[in-house]
Order: structure tokens, then C-alpha cells, then sequence
């Protein structure tokens, strides 16, 4: 799969207009501030409608304008596909989604660009909140079966429901009744997330230890919830420990008006023989835990796919470790359509594959040919 | 600029616009079309938006729509009074009749539980359908709910409180459209349709 142009219209900084991307390594260097992260940043959004800077698509919009559009062609093995993405301010907010001209549902259109970028803000994957790490499980669940998306979205129907029967005071026949809906939905979603994670810890190891160097610690990835629950794939059982759960803890969630147990909760715990990484990993083996997460997650994409897909590496020459950063390149290129950023024109570790440059200036971007000086 | 909508179309205009499914342009239309087309048209229009409110009342046994109490159906002696088919609309019920494979009696719930909206039992018809139930001849209810998370609760909610009277208590199959394409159907759907599937 390959992303052979990206345009944009009032996105950040960048200048309106097309940027033609080739099939091997494409770096996009400049000085910082130009705007190099915001070409990649563009790209994330057209492939999963999500930035990997904001949760929010006012940031991404020019100053003092009202409606941003992205548009990109993309060529995989069924096809090409023409991507449209436009977002008005409002009020109320309205956001547009294409393919191939066609207006499409959400779910429809997040199947088709699975993007994965690098980036520096990965950290946070690892050492922070569980809702990032819930997230990417979901994420990848949803690009192996779409279903996936309608079985989060009815348990967010449930649990607002019975959130408000909390706080409403409603009956305990009532409760029941919700509750029982809500633990056949929580049982389906920890077994999504399980089966995920079972396919991606093997590959995950592998790439961690291929990124890591010495003296990186053994690590396992494992599905946590609030308490324990049987392993296999046993949905009839697990919906029946949510049920007894969600009733033996109404009183107390009465109190607080929140339901308290559930895959909502859940966290995906990156596990050292002495606790959570968190708290001992120094920089650059977090960077090669997120590197090992996001790679492996490509890869399970990949294989579902049949194809390989493209993948952005923001700040590539980041100073955190450059020993790990080599290595991720070298196991990120494998025939992929690579968008790198780079302060550096040239990267001393690529050694195959074509090589398109990109240099950004003021949010201008110029595809480079020849040998250019650093800057 | 000036208005150039007259009173009078603005004030249908207004009207047009409070109801569900028309937006400004179709309000426009529509006054257009009352406009434009022969004038008993109109007349008789307001006679039957008149005559609506004045005539049509809920059943006091089933709270179907009616214009007589109790209604055509719950009046029958032909319909099968030991099955009752609950909907939570009456309108539902239109669509089950047209089929023409229905014979038992009606009941509609007048809406779903949903404590977000804080719409509980007591907000529904429920009591009055456990009463129907223990008032005697009933064997069988089928709960026909709409298919979503309220629907769905809503009609575990009932078989509950059915459950220790003995019925036989049913949901209406969800599955594949017939004449449709399989290929076509929402992947939540065909993985229900087949999870219910049925050996031939």
C-alpha cells in the first residue's frame, strides 16, 4: 500500500496544495518549526482521523480559518483509493468523510488507511494513562474485524445507561436488566482485546528484542482488568462474572455515580519481572517498548492485509538513543513506503531503496532533487 | 434585504418546520405545493389535522391507535387471544398486520426504558401488560422490542418480570433480509444471522 500524494487545504502551517510522495524512503527535513511534523501529522489524520499531537481537530486548523480539507490517493493491491477528510468549525462541528468521491460512514472509511507514525509523543503509549493503551488494543482489534467498533459503541450506550440509572436511583429489577446487557457486551470486548493481544505479544517480543540492545529488560504485555478472569475463550462465562460484578457493586456505585468495573477500566500492562516498566525504563528503552508496540501492531495489520502498508517516523534523528532509532529503521524500511522527518537531509542509516526528499520551509514543501546541504 | 415570505407562509412555514424529518427546504416545498395544486387539497388537509387530535385515542386494553375503545383488533373474536406481540410503538403494530401472518392481540409499551432520557417502567405500559397476563388465557408473548440497546433491555426487562408466570416468552428472529444479498447485509447482522442460523 502506498501513499502517492497528500494535499492539504488550511491544515496548520502547511502551504495549500499537492505533495507527490515516492514509494521508498521519503524524508521531509527542514529547520525546526517549519512545519515537517505537520506533513506527517496531516497523513495520520487522512489514514485514522486522529493526531498523534491532539485529540482535537481545532488545533489542526490554519489560524483564523473555518474549514480544513486532506485528500490522498492511496494505491494498494485492490485498487486505487481516493481519501477525503473535510472539517468545519460549525457550530455545530461537521466533519466529511470520502472515498473514491462517495460519502462514507466512519466505519467504512477507518478500514482503509491503517496508518502507524512513530513519534516522539509515543512515550506516552508506554509510561502514560490506560485509556492511550486501551486505545491502540481497540484500534487494532477494530482493522482485524469491524465489529469491533459496534461492540464498543453499544457498550458505551450501556454504560451510559446504566451510569444514569446509578444516579437516578432506578430499580434493582431495572438495574438488573441493564446490567446483564452491559457484562455480554464487557465479555465480548475483554475477549476482542485478549485475542489481539495474544496474536501481538509474540511479534512484539520479537521486535523489542530486535530494537533493544543489552541490559534491555524481559518484558510481557498482558490484558488487565480489575480483578482476575478466566482465561480461553469463554464468553458465556466471563459475561456471567460481569453480571455478579455489576450487581454485587451497585451500592457502591451509587455512591460515586460511576460504573467501576469493566473493559472501560481495563489496561494493557507492560509487565518487567518487577512490576509496571514505568517506573524503571530510562528513555530509550521506553522509546523501544513504543517502537516494539506500534511495529508489531503494523505487522498484525500486515498480515490480516496481505500487503504492506506505509509508516511515518516523526523526529527520526531525535537524540534519545540513536543506536535504537538506527535499528527501528532498519526494521521499518522492509520494502515499506516510509515519511520520515528529519532536521538532516540526509539518513546515514538508510542504505536501499529509493529516496525521495522533501525540504520545508515556512510550511512550504518542495520536493528536493540532487544533493542538498543539511540545514 | 426585505421579506418576501408573506405572513401567513411564514407562519406555516414555522409550523412545517417543527415536525420531524422536514428541514427548510422541504418546508418550502410543501407550502409551494399547497400553493399550487387544486384548493380542496389544502381544505381537506386541515380537516384531517383537525379531525386527527379529535378522533384517534390509545386503546384502553392494548394502546393502539384507535378511534373506537376498545379497538378493532382487541374487539375481534376471530384474533387468537392467547398470544400477544409487544411493540413499543402502535405504529409497529401497523407494520406486523400488513404481513398478514399475525391473528393473536397487540401490545404497545408507548416507548423503551432508557434512564438517561429518565424514562422508567412506571413511564410505560409494562404494568398494564402484567395485568392483561395474569387477568388469564394468555400462553404465549412475543417481544417485539426494536432491536437496539434500549429495545433490547427493555424486553429482557418484561421477560423478567414474565418469567415466573410460565409463558412461553419469544424475540422475533433478526437476520439476513429476504431477497437482499448476503454480501450486502451490516456485518453486525450476518453475525447474528448466522449465529441463529437454522439447519434445512
Amino acid at each position: 500500500m502506498i501513499l502517492h500524494h497528500m494535499a492539504t487545504w488550511n491544515f496548520r502551517n502547511l502551504a495549500p496544495g499537492k505533495v507527490e510522495l515516492g514509494s521508498g524512503l521519503n524524508v521531509i527535513f527542514g529547520a525546526n518549526g517549519q512545519g515537517k511534523t505537520n506533513l506527517l501529522e496531516a497523513i495520520a489524520v487522512l489514514g485514522s482521523l486522529r493526531s498523534f499531537r491532539s485529540h482535537r481537530y481545532r488545533p489542526l486548523l490554519r489560524h483564523g480559518e473555518r474549514c480544513l480539507r486532506l485528500e490522498g490517493m492511496l494505491g494498494s493491491d485492490s485498487g486505487p483509493v481516493a481519501l477525503e477528510v473535510s472539517w468545519e468549525v460549525g457550530p455545530p462541528p461537521r466533519r466529511q468523510l470520502r472515498l473514491n468521491g462517495d460519502s462514507v460512514h466512519v466505519s467504512r472509511y477507518l478500514q482503509v488507511f491503517p496508518v502507524v507514525v512513530l513519534a516522539p509523543g509515543d512515550r506516552e503509549l508506554v509510561v502514560g494513562k490506560p485509556q492511550g493503551r486501551r486505545a491502540y488494543l481497540d484500534r487494532l482489534a477494530f482493522l482485524l474485524s469491524r465489529r469491533h467498533l459496534d461492540h464498543l459503541q453499544r457498550y458505551r450506550k450501556l454504560l451510559d445507561q446504566r451510569n444514569a440509572g446509578l444516579v437516578r436511583g432506578v430499580g434493582g429489577h431495572e438495574m438488573a436488566a441493564w446490567e446483564s446487557q452491559l457484562a455480554e457486551s464487557a465479555a465480548r470486548i475483554v475477549l476482542a482485546r485478549r485475542r489481539v493481544l495474544e496474536r501481538l505479544e509474540p511479534r512484539f517480543q520479537r521486535i523489542y528484542h530486535a530494537i533493544g540492545g543489552e541490559g534491555f529488560p524481559e518484558l510481557r504485555l498482558e490484558y488487565q482488568a480489575e480483578a482476575s478472569l478466566p482465561p480461553g475463550d469463554v464468553e458465556e462465562a466471563l459475561a456471567e462474572i460481569y453480571r455478579k460484578r455489576y450487581n454485587d457493586q451497585r451500592d457502591r456505585d451509587r455512591e460515586t455515580g460511576y460504573t467501576t468495573a469493566g473493559p472501560h477500566r481495563h489496561d494493557l500492562m507492560i509487565r518487567g519481572t518487577t512490576g509496571h516498566v514505568r517506573d524503571y525504563l530510562s528513555a530509550g528503552q521506553v522509546k523501544a517498548v513504543a517502537a516494539g508496540l506500534r511495529l508489531s501492531f503494523l505487522e498484525e495489520v500486515e498480515e490480516d492485509r496481505g500487503e504492506v502498508l506505509p509508516l511515518g517516523i516523526d523526529d527520526v534523528d531525535a537524540e534519545i538513543d540513536r543506536a535504537v532509532t538506527q535499528r527501528v529503521l532498519s526494521l521499518a524500511a522492509k520494502g515499506r513506503q516510509l515519511v520520515v522527518t528529519s532536521t538532516r537531509a540526509e539518513l546515514g542509516a538508510w542504505k536501499d531503496g529509493s529516496f525521495r526528499r522533501h525540504m520545508v520551509r515556512d510550511g512550504s514543501i518542495q520536493h528536493v532533487v540532487g544533493r542538498e546541504e543539511s540545514v | 434585504m426585505k421579506e418576501l415570505r408573506p405572513p401567513a407562509v411564514r407562519e406555516l412555514l414555522s409550523h412545517l418546520e417543527r415536525l420531524p424529518g422536514v428541514g427548510p427546504r422541504s418546508a418550502q416545498r410543501l407550502v409551494e405545493h399547497l400553493l399550487t395544486c387544486p384548493p380542496d387539497e389544502p381544505a381537506r388537509l386541515g380537516e384531517a389535522l383537525i379531525s386527527l387530535r379529535a378522533r384517534v385515542r390509545l386503546c384502553s386494553t392494548c394502546f393502539l391507535l384507535t378511534e373506537e375503545d376498545p379497538c378493532p383488533v382487541c374487539s375481534d373474536p376471530g384474533r387468537d387471544p392467547s398470544i400477544i406481540l409487544v411493540v413499543e410503538s402502535p405504529t409497529t403494530a401497523w407494520s406486523v398486520e400488513a404481513t398478514g401472518e399475525y391473528s393473536g392481540l397487540y401490545h404497545a409499551l408507548l416507548g423503551h426504558l432508557s434512564p438517561l432520557h429518565g424514562v422508567g417502567p412506571e413511564d410505560l405500559k409494562i404494568d398494564e401488560l402484567l395485568r392483561r397476563v395474569q387477568g388469564g388465557g394468555v400462553r404465549e408473548v412475543i417481544l417485539a422490542t426494536n432491536p437496539t440497546v434500549e429495545g433490547e433491555t427493555t424486553a429482557l426487562y418484561i421477560a423478567r418480570r414474565l418469567e415466573p408466570l410460565g409463558l412461553d416468552i419469544s424475540r422475533p428472529a433478526s437476520g439476513i433480509p429476504v431477497g437482499g444479498e448476503v454480501g450486502a447485509v451490516d456485518q453486525v447482522t450476518l453475525a447474528q444471522a448466522l449465529q441463529l442460523r437454522r439447519r434445512v
